[in-house]
């Protein structure tokens, strides 16, 4: 049915993509994988019209398509669910989803509550809990993901482009999404999944077309392959090669206690959370997204303010007004949204490997720029970032060696304490490897790192001990031999308390 | 007049792959420059006396006196936010009152003129802060109420007709000219801009001030003093602008209220042209200079050509209008 061939585009002198093709048949459920840079955000906006390709060609039905504009992807009965999403915050969630095919009445005008209706019914189709009145800026990620699809199916296309929808989405959204989507293509619908995650792959999937460096790699049936070939061809490596590297058995040691938090509270987010963390130790916090994970980090980093509870760093009792007052004690942070709260978009990769360390040195201490550069490219070489050079912008690297500028950044200043929100989110498999062997070196070197993250594999991988939350509580700590996917999914889920951290 | 912008266009993949990006940021600054020089070139045409040295010092002491009044819109500009100071001219006009009523040509009240008319463009500054950081109004809406109330202080102050004139010294370092083609205005121009170019490039304000601007959110959790930094860019304001008004009687010699305000949109402008982004992060002193220079420029070729003032106004409006178009036709970055 939609067949694109050998496309290239480039932006400026980065090439995103070349010869990258892609077919989809009529009630094909086919993935999209390829690591951070691979160029898969491209090529789905290419499809959806946002970014007008250089060279190859599209055909539908057979036919030459010519995409030009989001509105010529919508009339050829394509809709594309974005990575970062294209709602307007401002508007409900209603006006979101009709927005563009509003129903309208006799003199033209829009009919709210046909708008309303319309909606409704799409959101029931998900099973998405959600008031259709809300502002979409009241909404959690999650739901906002969900309101994305909603807002694509609105259009009743034939073919639908998912860009990393459920990154955000518990257990149990995803599978009631995969349910509606398995119905879906019994009636036709073909359907571009582009995903991070193996597991939802390989349920949901028929098909996957892998792409590496902006061009297509293979094109298989998802019965023929498993983990190890994907991995294979997104990365150019056999994935036991990588893993072997990176195991280096650490053996737990008794040491200080740099961080303890009692009975921290933070309005409806965080209930009563105590924990102690020992110099040297990585500690995981796990859980279903929104379940005061964030919250607590924040608060610990003085990025959010804590109402109640008792806070002692390296000894001494603290609460920190602002970062800048963290920071200046030692303690760095890293979110894992990049976008809004990671990379300065139009700076140097200079500029941003350095941030921390300038936010130390107060306002008017002056500053060598020689000393940058060398400085810069060495963490450049260490991190293996791949820019064209310490001066371009950071906005001209790819998602995963973006993030490795974040993380540079607090290299640079070796804090004592390191937290880290969600920290991969979007990255892929090779950079993620990277920035966990870097935190472990870090680790190693007396840094103590606290890490929440939406990815289990993660937390079982990186993580010496992990405490789950639920509802903002911390329900269990797993360590040693507890530490396993069966143990940590249950306490996720609320179901099986093994000790409890945070009620006593 | 009709210039091909597109020749100045780096094209992708046109033989200067590599040095795209790095031609792409300085591009603005070198294509406001190529306009300033063919400005005069084109004056040169329609006039011989255009291209004199003395006209082009004049042209340059103008451009300088705007390039005063600027200096803070770029810091302010730079550090994001929807960051625009409007009230620069009032505080230049409010500098420019102080300064003749302190001094009344006495040399030995240079010294108290300045430090009193840097405090008063402090406190502006300082208020704009609160207002925008604390009171969270918006800077646009802030400024502007701000640039009222200085402008009504100044006509209770004099009570509407400033008394007094600058000091010997000052008028005569405000009209004299090392070399013909080179007035002090000039030479104090480009102390500014070394001046400028350190504070930004050079120190640490500098750096974080970018930062802020590119994403002050990302800075914040860096640890980064956001209030502080973007703080301290409309207190600079404030006394950057109160001095301009200092330099502004000096090359007048006289002084009447209001005389700054006539400086607050091409302030803005020359911001733009000179290549700083309006969404804050970047951009350079020296641009906002050639900026100043583009804008006096063209204002002296529309006397030169005895355009009457509506004219003036129009092709004004129309040469900016083309400026911003030609500047937003840059390859696009991987978003």
């Amino acid at each position: 049915m939609l067949q694109m061939l050998d496309i290239g585009k480039r932006f400026g002198a980065v090439t995103a993509l070349k010869n990258a093709s892609l077919s989809l048949m009529p009630g094909e459920i086919r993935a999209l994988l390829g690591a951070n840079g691979s160029g898969k955000s491209t090529l789905v906006k290419i499809l959806g019209g946002m970014v007008k390709l250089d060279s190859g060609n599209i055909l539908l039905d057979g036919k030459p398509l010519l995409i030009q504009s989001p509105r010529d992807s919508r009339q050829n009965a394509i809709a594309v669910a974005y990575q970062d999403l294209s709602l307007v915050p401002q508007l409900s969630v209603a006006d979101n989803i009709m927005l563009g095919r509003e129903p309208r009445g006799r003199a033209g005008l829009v009919e709210s509550a046909r708008v309303r209706q319309g909606a409704l019914e799409l959101l029931n189709r998900l099973q998405v809990e959600v008031d259709p009145d809300a502002l979409v800026s009241e909404l959690d990620t999650a739901t906002q993901s969900l309101v994305e699809v909603a807002k694509a199916l609105a259009w009743e296309p034939r073919m639908l482009v998912l860009d990393e929808v459920t990154a955000s989405l518990h257990h149990d959204q995803v599978q009631r999404l995969f349910a509606l989507l398995r119905g879906m293509r019994q009636s036709g619908l073909a359907i571009l999944f582009v995903s991070h995650r193996f597991d939802e792959v390989f349920s949901l999937c028929d098909t996957a077309t892998v792409l590496r460096g902006g061009e297509t790699m293979s094109a298989v049936s998802i019965s023929q392959v498993d983990y190890s070939d994907l991995i294979h061809a997104m990365t150019g490596k056999w994935p036991e090669k990588i893993r072997a590297a990176q195991l280096e058995s650490k053996l737990p040691k008794k040491r200080d206690i740099v961080l303890s938090l009692s009975n921290l509270h933070v309005q409806n987010k965080v209930k009563r959370v105590s924990l102690k963390v020992h110099s040297g130790e990585i500690v995981g916090l796990g859980g279903l997204q929104g379940q005061g994970q964030a919250e607590t980090l924040r608060a610990i980093f003085g990025a959010v303010s804590f109402s109640e509870g008792d806070m002692v760093f390296g000894g001494a009792p603290v609460k920190f007004r602002s970062p800048g007052d963290a920071v200046r004690q030692g303690i760095g942070f890293i979110s894992g949204d990049r976008e809004r709260e990671g990379v300065l978009p139009v700076r140097s990769v200079t500029e941003n490997l350095f941030l921390a360390k300038m936010a130390l040195k107060g306002f008017f201490s002056t500053i060598n720029s020689h000393w940058l550069f060398t400085g810069a490219k060495e963490t450049i070489r260490q991190l293996k970032i791949v820019a064209e050079g310490p001066d371009s912008p950071a906005n001209s690297l790819s998602g995963g060696n973006q993030q490795k500028l974040v993380v540079g950044r607090w290299l640079m200043v070796k804090p004592r304490l390191l937290l880290l929100d969600d920290p991969t989110k979007g990255v892929d498999i090779n950079a993620r490897r990277e920035i966990h062997q870097l935190l472990r070196q870090m680790a190693e070197h007396g840094t103590t790192i606290i890490i929440s993250s939406s990815d289990n594999e993660e937390l079982l991988d990186i993580a010496d001990r992990i405490l789950v939350f639920y509802e903002g509580k911390v329900v269990a700590e797993l360590c040693n031999d507890q530490k396993t996917e069966a143990q940590l999914v249950s306490a996720m889920l609320g179901v099986n308390r093994t000790s409890g951290g945070g009620d006593d | 007049m009709r210039f091909n912008f597109n020749n100045l266009n780096f094209k992708p993949g046109s033989g200067m792959q590599r040095n795209v990006m790095a031609a792409v940021r300085g591009n603005q600054m070198l294509m406001a420059l190529f306009i300033a020089l063919l400005l005069f070139v084109i004056g040169g045409f329609v006039s011989t006396n255009f291209l004199s040295l003395t006209n082009i010092g004049s042209i340059l002491s103008m451009a300088v006196l705007l390039g005063f009044v600027a200096a803070g819109q770029t810091l302010v500009v730079i550090s994001g936010g929807e960051g625009v100071d409007l009230s620069v001219g009032a505080a230049t006009s409010l500098g420019a009152v102080l300064a003749v009523e302190i001094m009344h040509g006495q040399n030995n009240a240079i010294i108290p003129a300045l430090i009193l008319i840097i405090a008063a463009g402090a406190l502006i500054g300082i208020l704009n802060a609160i207002g925008i950081i604390v009171a969270r109004v918006p800077p646009l809406v802030m400024t502007m109420a701000m640039a009222n109330v200085v402008t009504t202080v100044q006509l209770i102050y004099t009570n509407g007709t400033p008394t007094g004139h600058p000091a010997g010294l000052v008028a005569l370092i405000g009209s004299g000219r090392l070399l013909p083609v080179l007035p002090w205005l000039v030479v104090i121009g480009i102390l500014a801009m070394v001046l400028m170019q350190a504070l930004l490039r050079h120190t640490t304000y500098g750096y974080q001030l970018y930062a802020v601007g590119s994403n002050s959110n990302a800075s914040y959790l860096a640890g980064v003093r956001v209030s502080l930094i973007r703080g301290g860019a409309y207190v600079l304001s404030g006394m950057l602008s109160a001095m301009a008004g200092f330099w502004l009687i000096a090359y007048n010699n006289f002084a009447f209220v209001n005389m700054g305000v006539a400086y607050t949109l091409p302030s803005v402008a020359a911001v733009v042209i000179g290549g700083t982004s309006l969404a804050g992060g970047g951009g350079s002193y020296s641009g906002t200079m050639i900026g100043a220079i583009v804008l006096t420029v063209l204002g002296s070729l529309l006397v030169v050509l005895h355009t009457d003032e509506a004219g003036r106004q129009i092709i004004n409006g129309v040469v900016l209008i083309a400026l911003l178009a030609a500047y937003t036709r840059r390859p696009p970055i991987r978003q």
